[in-house]
């Protein structure tokens, strides 16, 4: 690539520079304060558990007021298990979607395809959450019914998707996972078909000129090539599934304990994020409830989140400078 | 030759059909009759083709031998199973047409594949026709699925729709007010319950537009910045700060948003940060976070949206005219407000419209500090939403809880149509991004 050439140019009139550096300066100081912040609020919890409690299995909890043990093993195993469902469920209906917006072309369908996936990357989260009813509905209930749920959590029979009507039922981390694929599959698809483009039409090219048809080129020109770009697209969906509250914690709820069999998904086992929430005490009005200690463990479950944000971020960002460097000519 | 081609049609026929009961046995425990005979029929079909492609073309792979084992096996292993299963202390019965469902998949699909194959006539270029049902498959799935959830949305939410209920604020007070009766006083006890969320939609729509107003200057000078001056190491900081930003959990803004709204308590910026509003009786309360404060915070989210747009419209920018405004002499601040922005406002308007939609369907931000919207709306009242409604329907106290029920799914439904149409509306505008004029 070419290098931009600097003009000289900024020399009389040096206000875009000032000025743009000063409003760009402010999100960098309100993400240094945030860190600041969760560190200093995250001390009492070290202080007084330590961190072989803090990554402990023993969870006495969230709405108990007595002074108990804050383990987290609960929490990190609960998010393992939704972003293993999420990713299980997502993985290859996004792959086949970017498929069939590059590769395996449809014409306009391709293209409405692509303008839907948009339409639906406008739901919000809480809409998602608050849709639970299907899922229970459609799949849970008549493929899993049985004695983890409690009587009244069964619906009347004749219930179906469509009925006004809201379900006892609370959910579980099956269909928590379930429900954070269907948030990052809009997100998943694009990225994946960005990075499908990013293989050097060349390389295509050189398989087809040997005869190779789009199946054989497909896997074993492009997949390859796009393989670096679709592991960091899928990490940052991961992430994103992650960070989100809202349906684990309508779905999944905010008590944690290691489940029994350790790959029951019928149990509830709250991730970090809704761990969190619940520690500093409810919502609203319940909010300021939480315990000092408890909202403290709530900081430092943050200063988790971000440590492994911060992780999965890199390991990305290297993946797809991999991924430039392979593809360049 | 004639005779392999309409072998290959029942194939097709016949794994489509199990395919279709693959789809119904996700749902349904009634289909536990087909899946076997349907398996069956399946290899019987590809043993067939796995003959004529071994014996006859003498080109045959593994894949169609190991589907015909794979039907045999998925039949013993549905008929010698219970139909339900449990034990192991799992917190459920599983159905076996879960099993069914999975079997029929990974058997009949293949086989759909090798089926239009060789109905096609097995030439190369007709693998690729043949290959598309693995991609069609599990999209048309999950469309299908897409559109049950919003459909439900509508038609859980149309019964209870009432425009007297969108009009009017949520109201909950019980006061007593004093008479004197003579030389008695004597207390009246009066109360004001009513449903409503005329406060909520105004909240959305004050969120959306103060967060727009905050992080639209930040974002497009942080684009500028990156775009512009990002090869120094301020640049690099910069950047990386603006993608952690973006991909931090939520729920870590939200509890700083908590923290610095604890830590206000009794400071000068008191009113700024938690708020202040009259109640009904005209009593003095301090609220629990402002609006202003909440959208500060939700810009945030915002501003590495709008700063990756800004960045994306000024790359765009066509070298030619860049220099000719340079060229010419103009300094970098003339050519930024007269040549580069104009040329990314497309872009910087994408940006703010995702953000518009971030804010309005955002609730984990607010969670902590939200309110229930009863004492109006304005820059330094308590910040509600209608994403924030809708969450606190499930988990908010009962006399919130009690009066708003019927309407979470009319919450929901004005909700996803403000959301929904946002990113419609921002689509559309990349699609003109794209294209538009990009140079000789």
């Amino acid at each position: 690539m070419k290098e931009k050439t600097t003009l000289n140019t900024g020399r009389r009139w040096p206000w875009p520079r000032a000025l743009s550096l000063c409003l760009a300066a402010i999100p960098v100081f309100a993400l240094v304060w945030i860190v600041v912040n969760l560190a200093i609020n995250s001390l009492p919890a070290i202080e007084q558990q330590g961190f072989s409690v803090l990554f402990g299995p023993e969870f006495s909890g969230v709405f108990t007021s007595a002074k108990g043990l804050y383990g987290l093993q609960p929490a990190l195993w609960g998010t393992f298990l939704v972003l293993l469902i999420a990713l299980v469920i997502s993985f290859p209906v996004s792959l086949s979607m970017a498929i069939l917006a590059t590769e395996f072309s449809l014409g306009i369908l391709s293209k409405a395809l692509r303008s839907l996936l948009g339409v639906l990357s406008g739901i919000p989260p809480v809409v998602y959450a608050l849709m639970n009813g299907v899922v229970a509905t459609v799949f849970i209930i008549p493929k899993f019914c049985g004695q983890g749920l409690p009587r009244e959590a069964i619906p009347p029979p004749g219930m179906t998707w469509w009925t006004p009507g809201t379900l006892p039922i609370e959910g579980s981390t099956l269909m928590g996972g379930i429900l954070l694929a269907f948030l990052i599959i809009p997100f998943l698809a694009p990225m994946y078909e960005d990075s499908l483009k990013e293989v050097p039409l060349a390389q295509k090219e050189a398989s087809f000129a040997v005869g190779a048809n789009r199946w054989f080129t497909l896997l074993n020109v492009t997949l390859p090539g796009a393989l670096p770009g679709v592991i960091s697209a899928t990490l940052l969906g991961l992430l994103k599934a992650m960070g989100d509250v809202m349906i684990v914690a309508w779905v999944i709820g905010f008590e944690s304990g290691l489940p029994n069999p350790l790959f029951d998904v019928l149990q509830r086992t709250a991730p970090l994020s809704s761990t969190a929430t619940g520690l500093i005490g409810g919502i609203g009005a319940n909010a300021a409830y939480g315990g000092t200690l408890q909202q403290s463990v709530a900081n430092f479950i943050g200063l988790v989140l971000l440590a492994v944000a911060v992780v999965m971020l890199s390991l990305a960002f290297w993946l797809q400078s991999m991924s430039r460097k392979k593809n360049a000519i | 030759m004639k005779a392999i081609r309409i072998v290959a049609l029942i194939g097709v026929i016949v794994s489509v059909a199990a395919l279709l009961t693959a789809c119904a046995s996700f749902t349904m425990n009634t289909l536990e009759a087909l899946p076997p005979p349907l398996l069956l029929a399946v290899g019987a079909v590809m043993l067939v083709l796995s003959h004529h492609a071994w014996v006859i073309r003498g080109s045959g792979r593994l894949a169609m031998p190991f589907l015909v084992t794979l039907s045999i096996v998925s039949v013993v292993i549905l008929r010698v199973y219970p139909e339900y299963m449990y034990g192991y202390n799992i917190h459920g019965i599983i159905h076996r047409s879960l099993f069914s469902a999975i079997l029929l998949i990974a058997t009949a699909l293949p086989a759909l594949c090798y089926s239009i194959f060789y109905m096609l006539g097995a030439r190369p270029k007709d693998q690729d026709i043949s290959r598309y049902p693995i991609f069609i498959f599990p999209t048309v799935l999950i469309l299908v699925a897409y559109g049950m959830l919003v459909v439900q949305v509508f038609l859980k939410g149309a019964p209870n729709f009432d425009w007297a209920v969108i009009t009017r604020p949520f109201l909950f007070q019980h006061w007593s007010e004093i008479t004197w009766n003579g030389e008695w006083p004597q207390w009246i006890r009066r109360s004001i319950e009513q449903a409503g969320m005329v406060n909520h939609i105004l909240g959305t729509f004050l969120l959306m537009g103060l967060t727009s107003a905050i992080s639209l200057p930040i974002g497009v000078g942080v684009g500028v910045y990156i775009s512009e001056y990002g090869k120094s190491w301020t640049g690099a900081v910069v950047r990386s700060a603006i993608t952690v930003l973006r991909s931090i959990s939520v729920i870590i803004l939200a509890m700083s948003m908590f923290s610095l709204v604890l830590s206000s308590t009794g400071t000068v910026f008191s009113d700024l940060i938690r708020g202040i509003y009259t109640d009904i009786v005209g009593t003095r309360q301090v609220g629990r976070g402002t609006f202003l404060i909440a959208s500060a915070f939700i810009s945030l989210l915002v501003i590495p949206v709008i700063a990756r747009a800004t960045e994306e419209g000024i790359r765009s920018l066509p070298r030619e005219i860049y220099e000719a405004s340079v060229g010419i002499g103009a300094p970098a601040g003339y050519t930024l407000l007269h040549v580069q922005l104009p040329w990314a406002f497309p872009n910087i308007l994408t940006g703010v419209l995702l953000g518009c939609a971030e804010a309005a369907g955002t609730v984990t931000v607010i969670l902590f500090v939200a309110g229930t919207g009863e004492y109006g709306v304005g820059l330094l009242n308590n910040v509600t939403s209608l994403s924030y409604l809708i969450f606190n329907i499930k988990y908010g106290l009962v006399s919130f809880n009690k009066i708003m029920a019927p309407y979470q799914f009319t919450a929901a439904i004005i909700l996803l149509l403000i959301t929904m149409g946002l990113s419609a509306g921002a689509l559309v505008l990349k699609h003109k991004v794209t294209r538009r004029f990009r140079g000789a």
